[in-house]
Order: structure tokens, then sequence, then C-alpha cells
């Protein structure tokens, strides 16, 4: 059974200019123990995705999905109070910004402490106490961090990025989680800590059996151990896979693309010759495009394209679109 | 030349302007409003609205009570006081001293206080650090008790009061301005600027002036409930407006001898007074509001 | 944290020095004889060459100011013009009558402010945040002096609940050894204590609900404004992404973060008591420093004036320090702030 399976979810808001669907009917799933990077512009929605997982969406927002099921139980159907023991034990989500996300008034030590369950330590109130201290320092060692000690008794505001970045890792898989959520934890950061902080969270996720469901822009940032790949475009899916195929192979255009703007970097480019990007910007929530929301965008686009294609299907790969790239040769 | 649109085209609203949308969208700070325009208007035009003068006393209709009551009369609308004196004629010109006053008082404060808190602000030599710190903890004492010390100074009524007040005013404007300034100095835009090669009067005037000018409104509003608090208060404690000049403070103070006879005395006066202060508050936190909205967007 | 309490009490005694030299220099802006305005003494009294050579007025502004100085941190602030007596040995019962007043009000105005304030953020933009946030702003704005009218008017004369002015009913013939009701009753040997301590605490209702109102009305919408702003704040989305309840996210999480820019503005509303108690000790014939001000005010009497701005302006000094050195031991990040820059 899929771990987290999400069927046609749809987000829908009230902006100032009238309803506006955030999110159409996108579908993931995501089996125990896999690492699922979910890749896509800003703006494309995954973060309200991955927020609408763990149940804290802007609760005036319209939420609708044939399945949100965490181990097979309907998360829409919970009350608040099961759906927080579900996320308080079985999932944990990472920010961007970890200054951010760390309560700036308490230590360390404190916030990760109130992440260890209750039921984890037990004995006399002073033995709980040291329990609870040499869990902390253990945790701190796991996400690689050696002077715990100074590092318990700090403030975030002392931390630095990458430390910051460290902590809310050892908080988050303080209670074991089946589910690591990461939204886009290595997008501001400097190259040495990214690379520190992805190589932790692959390392973690063999180590502690967990699935991690990475949130990233671009398909250079994905975690090297990361088994499947989704790709989001304005609140549209627009193909998943395995990350090998969907990678060497791309059926939807804008597959396509994000990987050759991701090497355009690397590969020397022709003189005169024409950009690997997508025409155009992405569109504002006020003017989404009807049908597939790549369209006006896309150099393959049709007629057809004006009503949202259907899920295909192809080997390790399902994708959303009426003219796929890479058909195999009949 | 008409307003034609030939293309469609997205217009983006200054800063000020969307202020102006998110505040008008509401509708009690716009019944706030109204009433306020409506106020200043009776009182300019007291003198020649007001049925009476504010002063003449009517012999045969002393304590008169309002004329909706059984024992009213409609000769006199909101009723006499215990001197026989029309109410309505006094509400209004009281309403010079204070709604009018106050306006007057707090333009004047602001003119100071703004002009000396960007100065301020725009220094950003350290060598005022100390004196500023310490400022600051004496800026912790209300403006009320800093009317009280000058009126001891300057002697009780109406010109010294109006003098203490707006004096006392000044101190919270210089803070609120240089604190904006500074803030805004920092940023990023106005570097830029700078580096544009503006000099730094234009600066002050043309880059920074109209991205505070919402705080600055809203102080304007915070400033203006206060002087109208402070008057009243000090005519109602006797150190401002002497009677018989009616003052909707002074009025309250009269009253106070004459709860049990005539409350409409008292709940007149006061009602005005509460009504007046309301609105502006009304008016200052929908403006507050509005500007957050403003920046979080 | 040493070198932040250092900087506070610096600024501190700065501030109280500034002060200083206000209250010196109004000796001056009074109208008369600087000398009489500072000691209480006319020109022609027995002491009067005495005191201008202990005040030292043969010598510089400099001297004179130093000599102040010395004769105020002695607490000689000279004798009243109007009565003769010692200031500041009057000002013991006057300054305990209304530290009484003042402390019940503050406690009531953060009991009611905070809470409420809390609750209004936790059920934002429900009914029942609306239905607060109008009252507070109806509480905020009705002047004081006119609700204590509407007060007594309702309770004392309507529905004749609660006595009008005074401490207590001079019946029950306490004597007056500290100033405070409550403990000169605690104090006495009167057989009837206990009515007696009913009788003052009746006494006490009027008086402390006028000064907590306006106080407490400021403090529930500061609360709630900045509640509600924590409670967007990124951390306590991660908090409650940690499938936290939301009461361990407001108590544990929201308010910390709270308290740590609402401290502040307690000074401010202090003040604002201060400036109200002036109104509220007026209306309601309370024996206290606020209507001891205006009495002076009224009779011109210097020394007395002197005294009593400075204490209350110094007590909001002292709340001040106090607050910020709470403020930096209990939440350390707000030792670096530099407010406004300065």
């Amino acid at each position: 059974m899929d771990l987290l399976d999400i069927r046609n979810l749809t987000i829908e808001m009230d902006g100032p200019h009238g309803r506006v669907r955030v999110l159409d009917k996108v579908s993931l799933q995501l089996k125990e123990g896999e690492v699922h990077s979910l890749v896509g512009e800003s703006g494309s929605g995954k973060s309200l995705l991955a927020k609408a997982v763990i149940g804290v969406l802007n609760p005036l927002w319209d939420v609708t999905a044939d399945r949100l099921w965490w181990n097979g139980k309907d998360l829409l159907a919970m009350t608040p109070k099961q759906r927080r023991a579900i996320t308080g034990r079985d999932m944990a989500m990472i920010f961007q910004d970890p200054l951010a996300y760390l309560d700036p008034n308490s230590t360390v030590a404190e916030q990760i402490t109130e992440a260890i369950p209750a039921g984890d330590v037990t004995g006399t109130f002073m033995h709980r106490r040291i329990d609870r201290k040499t869990r902390v320092a253990q945790l701190l060692h796991r996400v690689g961090i050696r002077d715990h000690d100074a590092i318990m008794k700090s403030y975030p505001y002392e931390l630095s990025e990458g430390i910051a970045q460290k902590v809310s890792i050892a908080i988050a898989i303080a209670h074991r989680p089946k589910l690591l959520i990461a939204d886009e934890p290595t997008t501001a950061m400097e190259p040495s800590t990214k690379d520190q902080i992805q190589r932790l969270l692959g390392k973690l996720a063999v180590s502690q059996s967990m699935s991690v469901l990475l949130i990233t822009q671009d398909v250079a940032s994905i975690l090297p151990a990361t088994q499947r790949v989704s790709l989001l475009y304005c609140g549209q899916m627009m193909e998943h896979g395995d990350t090998e195929t969907v990678l060497n192979r791309p059926a939807h255009p804008y597959t396509d693309a994000m990987i050759k703007m991701s090497l355009q970097a690397h590969a020397e480019l022709e003189p005169k010759s024409k950009l690997p990007s997508l025409p155009g910007a992405v569109p504002t929530l006020r003017h989404m495009p009807i049908g597939c929301r790549l369209g006006p965008r896309c150099p393959y686009a049709q007629k057809q394209c004006v009503k949202a294609p259907l899920v295909r299907h192809r080997d390790e790969q399902s994708y959303y679109c009426h003219f796929p790239l890479n058909e195999p040769e009949a | 030349m008409a307003d034609i649109e030939l293309y469609y085209q997205d217009r983006n609203p200054s800063p000020l302007q969307l202020v102006w949308f998110a505040f008008k969208r509401r509708l009690a700070p716009m019944i706030s409003l109204w009433l306020l325009g409506a106020l200043l208007v009776l009182v300019i035009l007291a003198p020649v609205i007001t049925p009476y003068s504010a002063n003449v006393q009517f012999v045969d209709a002393v304590a008169l009570p309002p004329s909706w009551t059984h024992d009213g009369n409609m000769q006199f609308l909101f009723g006499t006081d215990d001197l026989g004196r029309d109410m309505l004629s006094r509400l209004l010109i009281g309403g010079r001293f204070s709604f009018g006053l106050p306006i007057i008082m707090v333009i004047l404060a602001s003119t100071i206080g703004i002009f000396i808190g960007a100065m301020v602000g725009a220094d950003t030599k350290s060598k005022l650090r100390v004196l500023g710190r310490t400022l600051d903890r004496l800026l912790t004492i209300p403006s009320f008790l800093l009317a009280l010390v000058l009126i001891a100074i300057l002697g009780a009524g109406l010109g010294n009061a109006i003098i203490a007040i707006t004096l006392s005013l000044v101190p919270q404007f210089i803070y609120v301005t240089r604190n904006a300034v500074y803030q805004e100095w920092q940023k990023d835009y106005v570097t830029a600027s700078r580096l544009n090669g503006c000099s730094n009067t234009y600066l002050m005037y043309r880059v920074i002036l109209p991205n505070i000018t919402p705080i600055l409104v809203m102080q304007l509003t915070v400033a203006l409930s206060v002087a109208i608090m402070d008057i009243a208060a000090l005519s109602f404690l006797g150190l401002g407006v002497q009677s018989p000049t009616p003052e909707w403070g002074s009025m309250l103070a009269r009253s106070l001898d004459e709860v049990y006879l005539s409350p409409w005395s008292m709940v007149l006066p006061g009602l005005s007074l509460f009504a007046t202060i309301m609105a502006i508050n009304v008016v200052g936190d929908s403006l507050r509001r509005a500007i957050k909205q403003r920046m979080d967007t | 944290m040493t070198r932040y309490l250092m900087t506070r009490l610096f600024y501190f005694f700065l501030a109280l020095l500034v002060l200083s030299v206000v209250t010196f220099s109004l000796n001056w802006l009074f109208p008369g004889d600087p000398l009489t305005n500072m000691s209480g003494i006319r020109d022609g009294q027995a002491a009067y060459n005495a005191t201008l050579e202990s005040r030292a007025f043969d010598s510089t502004v400099i001297q004179q100011y130093v000599n102040y100085l010395a004769h105020i941190t002695q607490f000689d602030w000279g004798l009243s013009l109007s009565t003769g007596n010692d200031v500041w040995q009057d000002a013991a019962t006057y300054l305990v009558v209304s530290a009484e007043l003042v402390l019940l009000s503050f406690a009531l105005a953060v009991l009611i402010g905070l809470p409420l304030g809390m609750l209004a953020a936790n059920y934002f933009r429900h009914n029942l945040d609306k239905f607060i946030l109008t009252s507070a702003m109806t509480g905020y704005s009705i002047p004081v002096f006119w609700l204590a009218q509407l007060l007594i008017l309702l309770f004392a004369v309507q529905i004749e609940w609660l006595p009008i002015t005074g401490q207590i009913n001079p019946l029950y013939a306490i004597d007056s050894i500290t100033g405070s009701v409550i403990i000169d009753i605690l104090l006495s040997d009167s057989q009837y204590k206990l009515a007696a301590l009913q009788d003052a605490l009746l006494h006490l209702v009027l008086p402390v609900l006028t000064l907590s109102s306006l106080p407490s009305m400021l403090l529930l919408r500061i609360t709630r404004n900045q509640t509600i702003e924590v409670l967007q704040k990124p951390y306590v989305k991660a908090a409650r992404a940690r499938g936290l309840s939301q009461k361990r996210l407001l108590f544990k999480h929201a308010l910390p973060n709270v308290l740590q820019d609402v401290l502040p503005q307690m000074t401010f509303i202090f003040g604002l008591m201060m400036a109200n108690l002036v109104i509220v000790e007026h209306i309601f014939n309370w024996p206290g420093a606020g209507a001891w001000l205006l009495k002076a005010i009224i009779e011109r009497d210097y020394p007395i004036i002197q005294m009593v701005l400075f204490t209350l302006m110094g007590l909001i000094l002292v709340l001040n320090l106090l607050v910020e050195i709470y403020r930096g031991w209990r939440f350390p990040m707000t030792r670096e702030e530099r407010y406004g820059g300065y």
C-alpha cells in the first residue's frame, strides 16, 4: 500500500479578483521508504501541496480531493485532533528559511525536547530530565552537530543558517516520522552548506528508513538518492515517474524544458542559438490559461491543449500531455 | 483628450491609493469619516446655525429637559442647563473649542515635530545616539503630564492650555517621524536613489516622505484624539477653558454637581466627546490595519 | 547580559538626571523667586538667608544645581508654600494612597487586557473577536472623566450599590498610618475590622474600575494585534506542523513572543494611568498624589508640584528600567536590538 495516496487534490481560494484554483487535480503516490522529489517553479503550488498534507493550510481555503489517504486512512475525514495525532507522530516538515521557522524565544534544547514523544522517556522526574538531555544530544549528533553542549544552550538567532537547518532536521526526526517533507530546504543556501544538508537528508532517509518528499525549484538540486520525481506547473501535475526514465526520456515538453534549463549553465551555447528555456512568463493567478496551463508557453501546443489532458502512462512514467516527446519508435 | 483605452493594461495604484482602497472597503471607518466631516462643517458654521447665543440665560426655562422627553420644549432641542442656557447652542459652540482647536493644535505640533524628526532621523552620525536613547525613555511620559507641567509654569487659562497641549504633542511627532525616517533610510531603494545622485533634500521630500506618509497620517489621528482628550481633561480640571466659555470638558465639570437633577447636561457633552474620539480612533485603527495589509501583500 | 544591564542603568540614570535638570529649571520658569520656588521659604522669613547659602544661591548655576541634586537625593524637597510642612513627609501618605489605587488598577488592567486580547486573537475574524474588539474600542474612546460620571450615575445614584467618594466611611474611625486603607484597617484595633474592610473595598470599586478601563482596553488591543501577528509567524506554523495542540501553541510559543513586544508598551500604559490618576482622584475625592498635585497647581505650590511630577515621571522611568531588564533576561534576542537605530 502507498504511504501517501493523493488523487485529484484541488485547492481553491478566494482572491481579491474572484475564486482561484491554485492546485488543480494533482495526484501523487508515495511508497514507504521512498525518496521523492517534487519539482516546480515558484508559485506552482508545491508548498501548498505539502501544507495540505500536513494540515496547516489556511482554513479559509477549500481543499477537496478524491483521495487524501495516509496509510489507507482518509486525512480529510478526520477531526482536527485525530489529524494532529497523525501529523505529530508520523509526519514532519522542514522549511526553506530555518531561522524563521524556529521559535526565537526558546533555546534549541527546549525546542528539540518538545518534539520528543512523551512516551519515550519514563522514570522519575530527574531521570526523565537526564534522559531527555541525552536524547537531544544524540539527535544533534545524528544530524552532524558535534558541539552539542554549546548548540543546545543557544537561541536560534545565534545560529548560522546551515546549523539552524540541521537543528530543524533534528526536531523533525525526533519522533521518528515515517515521512519527512522538506520544503526547499537548500534553496537559499551557499553551495557547501547545500551539499551538506542534501547529503544529510539522503543519509537519514536510509538510516531512519523514512520516506522523504523533497520539494525543489529546479531539476538540478534534487537529491542524488531520489527514486521518483514529479513536476508541477501552475498547480497542475505535468509528469511523474522513475527519476532515471523521466530525466533521460522526458515525455512532457515542460520536463524537457526544465532539464535543458538546468543544463544550460554547464553546456557551451553556440553563438546566436535559441535559448532552451520556455518563452513567456509564468501566468499570474488572475490570468490562468484554461486547459493545460502550459499551453501558451508550450512550443508543441495545438488546439487540443485547451482541454486538460488526461493522464497517460508509458513504462515507468506518467504524464499529462496530448503531444508527448520521445515516443518510442513503433 | 478623453480617457480612451486602446489597450488593456494593469494600472498600479500608488501606496497611498492602496491604503485608501483598503480603507474604503469597510463600513465603520467610512461612517466615522463622514461623521467627522459633518462635525467639522457644523463647528465651522456654528455661529451661524446656533439658535441662541451660547451664554444667554433664559430665566423662565432653567434646567429644561431635552425636547423628546415629556417635560421638554421644542424651543430648546437639547434642553437647557441649570442657568437656563440652550444646550444645543452650547454644544455647537463648545465643539469649536473641543474639536476645532485640537485640529489646529495638531497641525501646529505636527509641522514642528515632523520637521525636527525628519532632521534628526536623517542624521545618521552616532553623536546624537546617547541623547536619542535618553529621550526615548523620557518619551514614555504621557503628554498629559507634560501639559500639566507647562500649565503649572504658565498658569491656567485657554491660551496657556493651547500652548501647553501643542508643545506636549510635539515630542511624539518627533519620535514617530525620526523612527520612520531612520528605518526608511536603511532600505535599499533609498541607497539606490542616493547612488543615482539625489540630493539629501530631494531624498527626504521625494523619496522618503511619500513612503512614510501613511504612518504620519496615522500618528495625526492618534495625536488628534489625544489632543481632544487632553484639552477636555484640562478644562474639566479647571485648568483649561474657563467658564462661562462652553467647552465639552468644562461643561462636564459643571454637570458634576447636577448629575442627579439634570442628567442630560452630563450625558450630552460627554456623548459628543465620546463620539468624536471614537470616530477618530476608528479611523486611525482602520488606517493602521490598511497600512499593515499593504505591507503584508 | 552585564553589558546590557550596565547600558540600561546608564541610560536610566541619564534620563533621571535630565528629569532633575528639568525640575531644577522649573524653579526659574515658575513665576516668582527661584529660591522660594525651590525651598518653599519666602523672602523675609528668618531662614531665608541660611537657605540662600545652603542652596548656593550666591554661587554659579552649576553649583546651585549640584546642591539641588544633593537635596533631592536626601528627599529634601523643601517646604510647602501653602501649609509650611515638609513636602516629603506629607508626600509619603499621599503616595501610598495613590500606590494602592494604581497597583490595584494596573493588576486589573493586566488581568483583563492580556487574557481577553489573546482570546480575541485566538478567535480572529470570528464574532467573538469582533465583539471584544468593538467593546475595547468603545472603552478606549470613553473620556475617563465621563466614564467616572456615568459609573457614579449608574452604580451610586440609580441602584445605590456603591459609595461615591472618599476612601472609607469616616464613621469607622480608622487612623491613617500608612495611607493605604486596606493595610490601615488590618493594622488597626477597631472591633469592626471586617465591616470596615468591606466598606473600604466598596469604596475602591469605582475608582479602580475607572482608572483601569483605558489601560486595560489599550492593553487588550495591543495584545490582540500582537498575538495575531505572532500566530501568523513561520515558527508557529512549524510548531503546528509538528502536531502541537492549539493550547500548547498559544501558551508555549505565542505567549512569550507576544510578551516580548507587549512588555515595553506596559510602560506607556502605566504612564497613561499616571496621567489619569489626577482626574480620577479629583472626581472621587481620593486623598492621593494626583489630587494633591492638582491642588498644588491651582494653589501654585511649587515645591509640591516639582516633587510630585518628579516622582510620577521617575516611577515611569523605573518601571521602564525594570521592564527592560526583565525583557533582556527573558528574551535574550532583544539584547541585540537597536531600536530606532540609536
